[in-house]
């Protein structure tokens, strides 16, 4: 793969742990008004 | 199996658990920010980075935030590694004039340095430069064991802190981690490391005239064989031990040579052998009793070391044990432990360190997320091999990797806590704190995410004859165990490789560094949103209905609920691998 696509890539993945750690906090909020 | 090996076993034990009281409490008194006599050289130094980086040390972060901040450093530090590795020709610090590495290799090796996992699918003296060895990798040698820690760290805050909301700043815990810890220690590491025959130095490589001159048929590159005269051999030289320290010391395990720990100029003795494994369970082992202080239970604290030493005990005996039988298929020959001879399986050991210290070192390098090996994992028994194996499996909690091994074995003690609650129909409760279901379901995310990789990418990679099976050296039970072994080093940030797999191809550096990114990020999100709910709980006094998290009942259960845990998910992949080639190897077939 190219340089640039690697580059995309590696960002994609820190950008999907980012929106993971989002939903984990979503679930909390969820959890405590329920 | 002598006795010399088992008091070697036992001092080993017994030097761990004396240094883990001072480790320990130095590690309360640096993230307490407390003053240490270090204080006057390395304070001037962490406010001189703040004020560069524009960093306030005092303003506390939610978890969300912590793992923010994280994830943004791991990202701008696996790019700046990439970028070094392809740039590397036109860089200083380079004399074997070594080109760029090829696009995939760069970016596997920048995931597996970045997430403490030190994979490598190349060879080092004739891939890296210097350069990229001393800025590309060893740095994150330093940064990605601060990080396990700080991450640790904060979760031992989110247990030991009251109705807060807060874990403290990662940026200073990752400060204070590298400069307070890591690095005085990996200073006096290297120099005892050198005073052994370990090298430093940036000289260029040194050429060896060969008492005896070889002849090398091979194909050139028509497919023709040829034959040349070797008269000469290369003899690699680098700046050694200032990364072989902290390789060691931050649990990561990459070797500066391919050989790793069983190159003489990485690990040239006894004795620098011995330095190494202790200091792969010096800060790990430390950790229990930086537990133990920060939550005010230093009982609990021993209770944690103690299931870990009795895991860490039944793998050596074991590997050391099977290690040392004789081989089934040599029949009629003297394989006995003698004073001319070692005995067992020294198949892949180095004569220098023998069976004991080669299944010793096996066992410490992966009850911790270490990986770095002074012997051929691949030549070891097949009960030798599972030692090692089974102790990723188990997610390296057995001590652990820095930090990693601590905040993975307080997922297990929450498991344990809440089953404790489940039998006796209380909530459960740990150190004060209710676990409650947003907790479980975390920590069971954290517990599952790790097989689902390993089994998942395992099997995809035995399913393709042209990615995954075209790589391998060995057929049969021994063949699945390299693949299992590769993803399961992956996954648990190991890096140690069982060895017989070329790695570097386009599907193993891709679909290892996924495997490497998810291992380390997608399992520690969930450990931390549990940190980021106990934080916020008041603490209930204990009754005397509290399961008590401070004696020999928690210590079993929480050794049994590793055990089953780990032996019902991965048993049966086992039974097909290192189970079954056992069973062959008694009944006289190898693979």
């Amino acid at each position: 793969m190219s340089d640039i696509l690697l580059i995309l890539a590696s960002t994609a993945l820190f950008a999907l742990a980012l929106v993971y750690v989002t939903a984990c906090d979503r679930l909390k909020v969820k959890k405590t008004h329920d | 199996m002598s006795l010399n090996g088992w008091l070697q076993i036992a001092l080993f034990f017994l030097i761990t658990l004396a240094l883990a009281q001072p480790i320990g409490s130095y590690m309360t008194v640096v993230f307490e920010r407390r003053r240490t006599w270090l204080d006057p050289v390395l304070v001037p130094i962490e406010r001189l980075l703040y004020k560069l980086t524009l960093i306030n040390p005092d303003e506390e972060m939610k978890w969300t935030e912590y793992l923010a901040s994280m994830l943004l450093f791991s990202f701008v530090t696996l790019l700046m590694t990439y970028a070094i590795e392809r740039l590397q020709a036109h860089l200083p610090f380079n004399p074997q004039h070594l080109a760029g590495v090829p696009a995939n290799l760069a970016w596997s090796t920048a995931v597996s340095f970045t997430t403490n996992t030190n994979w490598q699918a190349y060879t080092p003296e004739t891939t890296m430069s210097y350069l990229t060895q001393m800025l590309g990798l060893a740095t994150h040698n330093f940064w990605s064991a601060a990080v396990g820690l700080a991450l640790a760290i904060a979760f031992i805050r989110g247990i030991a802190r009251k109705e807060m909301k807060t874990l403290g700043n990662f940026w200073a815990d990752l400060t204070r981690g590298t400069l307070w810890v890591l690095l005085p220690i990996s200073i006096v590491f290297a120099l005892a490391l050198v005073s052994q025959g370990v090298i430093q130095n940036l000289r260029p490589y040194d050429t060896a005239k060969l008492m005896e001159p070889q002849k090398i048929t091979a194909p050139d590159a028509s497919g023709k064989q040829v034959t040349t005269d070797v008269t000469t051999q290369t003899i690699a030289q680098g700046p050694v031990a200032s990364q072989e320290a902290i390789k060691m010391l931050g649990t990561n395990g990459g070797g500066f040579f391919n050989a790793n720990s069983a190159h003489p100029f990485e690990n040239p003795t006894p004795f620098s052998n011995f330095l190494q494994m202790l200091s792969i369970f010096l800060i790990p082992a430390g950790l229990t009793v930086t537990l133990g202080q920060m939550t005010k239970s230093p009982k609990h604290g021993w209770a944690v070391f103690a299931a870990m030493a009795v895991l860490w005990l039944a793998g050596v005996s074991t590997c050391y044990w099977a290690e040392a039988q004789a081989s089934p298929l040599y029949h009629g020959i003297d394989q006995r432990i003698s004073d001319v001879q070692a005995g067992g399986n020294m198949e892949g050991k180095e004569v220098r360190f023998g069976i004991t210290n080669s299944a010793l070192f096996a066992t410490v390098t992966t009850d911790a997320s270490c990986g770095a090996v002074n012997s051929q994992h691949d030549s070891f028994t097949p009960l030798g091999g599972l030692v090692p194996m089974a102790n990723i499996l188990l997610g390296e909690i057995v001590f652990g990797g820095v930090g990693a091994g601590m905040y993975g074995m307080l997922i297990f003690v929450i498991l344990s806590v809440f089953i404790a609650g489940l039998m006796v129909g209380r909530t459960p409760e740990y150190l004060g704190k209710k676990i409650e279901a947003y907790d479980i379901q975390m920590a069971m995310l954290y517990l599952l995410i790790f097989p689902l990789i390993i089994l998942g990418f395992s099997a995809v990679a035995i399913l393709s004859p042209t990615h995954g099976l075209s790589s391998l050296n060995n057929h049969g039970p021994h063949g699945l165990s390299e693949i299992l072994y590769a993803y399961t080093s992956a996954t648990g940030n190991n890096g140690s490789a069982f060895a017989g797999l070329n790695s570097n191809t386009d599907y193993w550096n891709l679909s290892m560094g996924v495997a490497m990114f998810c291992g380390r990020f997608l399992m520690l999100i969930p450990m931390l949103a549990i940190a980021g709910s106990l934080v916020q709980k008041k603490s209930i006094p204990a009754t005397a209905g509290t399961f008590p998290v401070t004696t020999p009942l928690f210590t079993t259960l929480l050794t049994g609920v590793i055990i089953i845990v780990g032996a019902l998910t991965f048993f049966p992949a086992l039974a097909l691998g290192p189970v079954l080639e056992h069973l062959l190897l008694r009944a006289g077939q190898a693979f």
